[in-house]
């Protein structure tokens, strides 16, 4: 966003007045030294990425290859620093942002996290930018992201912005109503979730889950994504509406369930004759999204 | 999965059962060649040639294949199950007619 922002001010910059344009070079002159400097940083991440890749598929037997891929992963909290003093050089803008999103985004040390988010939510609560970066950051699934979604879901003033903390928020809610549910199958059934669950989730996530009311945060989650629907339907997400998004998954909830009915699905087949789903009633049906990739 | 799904056909071949595709390919022309060389003789939606198709947005599917096993009521009863666990499903159901 922030390359393309730079690309389209070179453009208009030469038809604007002498002295801003002065002023205005040296703005892009600063804003190109700061996305080059993030892009150094991001290139030794992606190199160190590729360079395990080609490791773990050079490995000559699979004991090898597991532990390539167990122990020679690079470690998101070595390169995170790089991305920081970036931001720390650079403050305010739309490359900080992208720095701090990197870092909340991938980084496993807490600290790490918590002291980016917090530099995030003081700096750049304001800015339109915050979109992506609320994008970047739902990848990760810590109590401070959603605690940081929440804030900019109530306090950022652009719709766009808090359309996407709600979705995002509303979806963490129901994944972890979903993981309430699992953890108190387990208990349920006599086991310790902690054990069960060991490697898969974090000991943190399991000791909150076993707090949580699922039902309850299925219904918080379900009503932020009923207000995606109603008030940030249009808001355009990664690859499509929100409202989509939102919708399809609360499509998913209410009606394809286990136990609920197949709802009907009308179309056509591949030589395009057209063909209904209840035109199977009466047989079992191994119903099969496919594709031949 | 392939081979799966034919073993299906010629297990229940004459009963009560069914597979039904969602299709999520680009090109119908290429897919048709494709189902011929496969064997695929089960009937299957073409989802708008992609997978953004309005059948596999409506259902939330994100993921390739996903599976749901359907009784003969029309009600959704298993998602997502495969291998000897999408047999046992299938045979379940089978069971209960």
């Amino acid at each position: 966003m922030h390359r393309f922002a730079f690309v389209l001010f070179a453009v208009v910059a030469p038809f604007i007045g002498a002295s801003a344009q002065e002023g205005s070079q040296d703005t892009s002159q600063a804003e190109e030294v700061a996305v080059e400097a993030y892009e150094d940083a991001l290139d030794a991440w992606t190199a160190a990425q590729a360079e395990h890749r080609k490791a773990y598929r050079s490995a000559e037997t699979e004991e090898e290859q597991e532990r390539i891929w167990s122990e020679e992963r690079p470690d998101p909290d070595v390169f995170a620093p790089a991305f920081l003093a970036v931001a720390a050089a650079h403050p305010g803008g739309a490359v900080a942002l992208d720095c701090f999103g990197w870092v909340v985004g991938n980084a496993q040390d807490e600290k790490l996290v918590n002291s980016s988010l917090k530099v995030v939510l003081r700096e750049h609560l304001q800015q339109v930018e915050l979109g992506a970066f609320v994008e970047t950051i739902a990848r990760s699934s810590t109590l401070s992201v959603e605690r940081a979604l929440q804030t900019i879901f109530t306090s950022s003033p652009h719709r766009e912005v808090k359309g996407k903390a709600c979705y995002h928020l509303g979806m963490k809610k129901l994944s972890s109503a979903r993981l309430a549910r699992k953890v108190a199958e387990l208990k349920e059934d006599g086991q310790d979730p902690l054990e069960a669950y060991k490697g898969y989730y974090t000991e943190v996530a399991l000791n909150r889950a076993m707090m949580l009311d699922p039902k309850v945060i299925q219904a918080v989650g379900e009503k932020l994504l009923d207000r995606v629907v109603n008030e940030f339907a249009d808001v355009k997400g990664r690859r499509r509406t929100l409202g989509e998004s939102a919708g399809a998954e609360l499509f998913e909830i209410r009606n394809l369930q286990i136990g609920m009915m197949a709802p009907e699905i009308e179309g056509a087949d591949v030589n395009e004759k057209p063909m209904k789903l209840s035109d199977f009633r009466g047989k079992v049906v191994l119903l099969d999204f496919w594709g031949d990739w | 999965m392939y081979a799966h799904e034919r073993s299906l056909v010629e297990k229940y071949a004459g009963k009560p059962f069914a597979i039904v595709g969602i299709n999520s390919d680009r090109e119908r022309d290429k897919l048709k060649e494709r189902m011929a060389e496969e064997g695929i003789s089960w009937r299957s939606f073409f989802d708008g040639g992609g997978t953004g198709g309005p059948i596999a947005s409506k259902w939330n599917v994100s993921g390739w294949p996903t599976i749901y096993v359907i009784d003969a009521e029309g009600r959704l009863r298993f998602k997502d199950v495969r291998g000897d666990e999408l047999d046992a499903a299938i045979e379940e159901l089978m069971g209960e007619l």
